[in-house]
C-alpha cells in the first residue's frame, strides 16, 4: 500500500491493527485494472469522543470502490466513476473548506448516473481529506 | 486487652501500640501521603505505564476486528493513590478481621509500618472498564503478555465473590525509590493494582460503594440468619444485584455471539 495512504490513515488516528486490515482490503482491490490513487475512510465521532469507522473508499482514475463496514465485513463493490457523477450534496458544520478544526464535520452524498450513490462522512482533520476527494475525484467526474 | 480482637479502628490503634510498640500519629499520615504520591507519580511517568496505556487503542481495535464491537470506553485510565484512612483500614482488616490465625500473625506476617508499603497491594490503583464480559479476559491476556515482554512481574486474580463482586485484579510489581521518614530514600517493592471490570458492573459498584465500605469497617458478624435468606437486609438486594448483573452480561455475550454467527453466514 502506498505510503501516502498509510500516512493518511495514521493522520485520522487509525491504529496499526486497523491499518493492517485496510492493507488486506487494498490488496483485494488490486483486481482493479487501474492504479489506486485515492483513499478515504468514512467515520463519525461517537458520544464517548472516539471515532466509529464506516466504509473504506478507494479511487482510481475511472473507478470508485467501497468496502462497506470494512471492520466487520468483507462487502466490496466497484463502479465506474469517469463522467458518471450526476449529483452531489454537502452538509458541513464548522468547516470553511480550507482548514479543519476539532469541531469540523462534513457529510457528502454523491449520486452516480446509474442508480447508485455513495455517502462519505468526515470529522475533524478528515474533513480536509474529504475536501481533496471532492476536488480530485468527484468534481472532475460531473456529467 | 489480651487476645481479644480490637473491635474498631480506635481499639486497633491501641492494640498496635501495646502489641507492636507502633504509635500511629498524624506524622505517619503525612509520610504515607508523601510515599504514595511519589509511587503514583513515578509509575505514571514510567515507560511501562506510558507504553501500556498507549497500547490500549491497539487492543481495542484488535477486539473490534474480532468481534465487531469496541472493547473500551476510554483509553486514558487515571491512577489513584489510596487515602491513608482506607489504607489503614485495610491493615486492620488483614491483621485482625480476616486473620484466621488470630491471635497469631496472619499468613504472610503482621502488616506494620516497617513493611506495609510492600504488603498492601493497592496503594496505587487504576480501573479499566470494558464494554463486554469477554473483554475482561481479552484485556487480561494482552496485559499479561505486555508485562512478560517488558520483563515485569504480574499476578492476576479473577475475583468472583459471594457478595456479587466480579472483576479481574492484575497486580504489577515494581521497585520504587521512596522517601524515608528522615527524608533520604529507600527502595521498596510495591504492587500497582489494575482493576478490570465491565461498564455495567462498575455502575453497580459505584452505587454500592458505600455499602461495601460499611461492610469492610464492621467485624464479620456471625448472624443466625445468613444474608442469602434475609430478603429484607441490605446485603440481600445489593449482593444479588451483582450476581444478576453478571448473569445478564453472560446472556448479552451469548446473544452477541449468535448475531455475529448469523452475520457471518449471510
Amino acid at each position: 500500500m502506498k505510503e501516502q495512504f498509510t500516512a493518511y490513515l495514521k493522520n485520522v488516528g487509525m491504529s496499526d491493527v486497523l491499518i493492517k486490515r485496510v492493507e488486506t482490503i487494498h490488496r483485494f482491490y488490486e483486481i482493479c485494472p487501474e492504479e489506486l490513487t485515492g483513499i478515504f475512510v468514512s467515520e463519525v465521532i461517537k458520544e464517548d469522543g472516539n471515532r466509529e469507522y464506516g466504509s473504506l473508499w478507494f479511487f482510481s482514475k475511472t473507478y470508485v470502490m467501497e468496502a462497506k463496514s470494512f471492520i466487520s465485513k468483507d462487502d466490496f463493490d466497484i463502479t465506474p466513476l469517469h463522467k458518471r457523477v450526476s449529483y452531489w450534496s454537502i452538509e458541513k458544520q464548522d468547516y470553511d473548506f480550507i482548514k479543519a478544526t476539532e469541531k469540523s464535520r462534513m457529510n457528502l452524498r454523491v449520486g452516480f448516473k446509474h442508480p447508485t450513490s455513495g455517502d462519505f462522512r468526515a470529522s475533524k482533520e478528515n474533513c480536509d481529506f474529504l475536501r481533496d476527494i471532492i476536488q480530485n475525484h468527484i468534481m472532475p467526474n460531473m456529467i | 486487652m489480651g487476645d481479644e480482637k480490637p473491635k474498631n479502628i480506635g481499639e486497633y490503634r491501641r492494640w498496635l501500640q501495646d502489641k507492636h510498640g507502633v504509635k500511629i500519629s498524624s506524622k505517619d499520615e503525612v509520610y504515607y501521603n508523601a510515599v504514595s504520591e511519589r509511587i503514583k507519580t513515578d509509575f505514571e511517568g514510567s515507560d511501562f505505564w506510558v507504553r501500556l496505556t498507549g497500547n490500549l487503542h491497539e487492543y481495542n481495535d484488535e477486539y473490534l476486528l474480532n468481534t465487531g464491537y469496541d472493547l473500551l470506553r476510554q483509553y486514558k485510565p487515571g491512577l489513584l493513590s489510596k487515602p491513608f484512612a482506607s489504607f489503614f483500614l485495610k491493615t486492620y482488616r488483614k491483621n485482625v478481621l480476616l486473620n484466621a490465625n488470630w491471635p497469631k500473625e496472619p499468613q504472610g506476617g503482621w502488616i506494620l509500618p516497617s513493611n506495609w508499603y510492600s504488603k498492601i497491594n493497592d496503594i496505587v490503583r487504576t480501573l479499566i472498564e470494558v464494554k463486554y464480559l469477554d473483554g475482561v479476559e481479552f484485556l487480561i491476556e494482552k496485559m499479561k503478555a505486555f508485562c512478560k515482554e517488558s520483563g515485569g512481574e504480574c499476578l492476576v486474580f479473577m475475583e468472583a465473590r459471594e457478595e456479587g463482586y466480579y472483576a479481574a485484579h492484575l497486580y504489577i510489581k515494581r521497585s520504587f525509590e521512596v522517601p524515608r521518614m528522615t527524608w533520604d530514600t529507600e527502595k521498596v517493592e510495591v504492587s500497582i493494582e489494575v482493576q478490570l471490570t465491565t461498564q455495567l458492573q462498575e455502575v453497580i459498584r459505584r452505587l454500592l460503594h458505600r455499602y461495601y465500605e460499611d461492610v469492610r469497617k464492621r467485624e464479620q458478624e456471625h448472624e443466625d440468619l445468613k444474608w442469602q435468606w434475609n430478603y429484607k437486609s441490605d446485603e440481600f438486594a445489593a449482593n444479588y444485584l451483582g450476581h444478576i448483573l453478571h448473569y445478564v452480561e453472560g446472556m448479552i455475550m451469548e446473544i452477541r455471539d449468535k448475531q455475529r454467527q448469523k452475520e457471518k453466514m449471510l
